[in-house]
């Protein structure tokens, strides 16, 4: 929370919550309940760690629609993209899905022409050369 | 001291990418597979004295990538590598990250375990599900943000508009972060 605060700030950008409850018995299986926050007319972009059947982000897509939104982009770092996240997403109502190549995306992005990837690698690189020549990572950060 | 960089099986690409970004050659070593599936490696090259990184996303297949890591560290440090560090882009089985139910693992404390016990003395890896994985392992892990300077890293067309806003999921390891589209395929951060 604190960090999405910080990324709104530095954004410009108003912060807005999507609160979503885990059925407990399904172990994939997410459910999006509410939206806090203000999103009639607006562009939202999700921001999350991984995205990997692409529930979550599928149906936060569409609750964020149904509240108003203007346009619903995502960005997430990992994309592990598994079982039916490829069908899910080109079935949405999702703009754009940004990702890294954390983990490397094979066949799947041609399932999607919404789906860019950006590398990490320059960022890897640098900390490596930090790290080897025993100088700060965290500053990278700041 | 040398810096070495190896990769596994599960993202060469961005090894490939990490080495030039460095501007040397990546480390050869030889991995590969018996027939009856048990995984083989070996340094092709003399390693004794030097700072070894060993690039690798324990993703699909997990249990295979985070083997391959394990046993590629087995033979570094036999082989006398200097210092140990595991890069990994992605972190398998991160998001088994406590015992939210009964009966239940902590499977990335478990990894954790196994990274060490394999004589690997140094993780960099990158937005972990949770933080708190960090304190998992009682070595050095070094954690990055993969949009370190947000305010440079949206897509044109999302910060066009004059009404934007950041929606976060709530939950669990959700944070905030956001990356830049610079046209199709594959951008850089810089």
């Amino acid at each position: 929370m604190e960090r999405a605060r910080a990324f709104a700030k530095r954004l410009g950008a108003g912060l807005g919550i999507i609160d979503k409850r885990r059925e407990s018995d399904k172990k994939n299986v997410a459910k999006v309940m509410h939206i806090i926050g203000d999103v009639a007319g607006r562009d939202v972009l999700i921001v999350d760690d991984i995205v990997d059947t692409a529930g979550t982000l599928v149906e936060a897509t569409e609750a964020l629609l149904r509240a108003g939104a203007r346009r619903v982009f995502a960005g997430v770092t990992h994309p592990v993209l598994s079982g039916q996240a490829m069908q899910r997403l080109a079935a949405s109502h999702l703009q754009e899905l940004v990702v890294t190549d954390t983990i490397p995306l094979r066949d799947k992005a041609v399932c999607w022409p919404h789906l860019r990837v950006l590398s990490v690698a320059h960022l890897l690189g640098e900390a490596i050369k930090r790290i080897h020549c025993n100088e700060s990572v965290s500053s990278l950060f700041i | 001291m040398d810096l070495r960089l190896f990769s596994g099986r599960s993202n060469p690409q961005l090894a490939q990418g990490i080495c030039r970004y460095l501007g040397i050659e990546m480390g050869r070593i030889e991995v590969s597979d018996f027939s009856d599936g048990e995984i083989f490696v070996q340094i092709q090259e003399n390693i004794r004295g030097k700072d070894v990184f060993l690039v690798q996303s324990t993703c699909h297949p997990v249990n295979q990538n985070l083997m391959e890591l394990l046993i590629m560290a087995d033979a570094c440090r036999r082989a006398s590598a200097a210092r140990l560090t595991a890069v990994m882009p992605y972190f398998g089985y991160g998001r088994q990250d406590r015992k939210d139910r009964p009966r239940v693992p902590i499977t990335a404390k478990l990894v954790a375990d196994l990274i060490t016990a394999a004589g690997i003395q140094r993780v960099l890896a990158m937005d972990l599900h949770a933080g708190q994985i960090q304190g998992y392992f009682n070595i050095p892990v070094d954690h990055l943000f993969a949009a370190p300077r947000p305010h440079r890293l949206l897509p044109a067309a999302a910060v066009s508009g004059s009404h934007r806003r950041v929606a976060r999921r709530r939950g669990r390891g959700a944070r905030a972060r956001f990356c830049q589209a610079s046209g199709r395929g594959v951008g850089h951060y810089r």
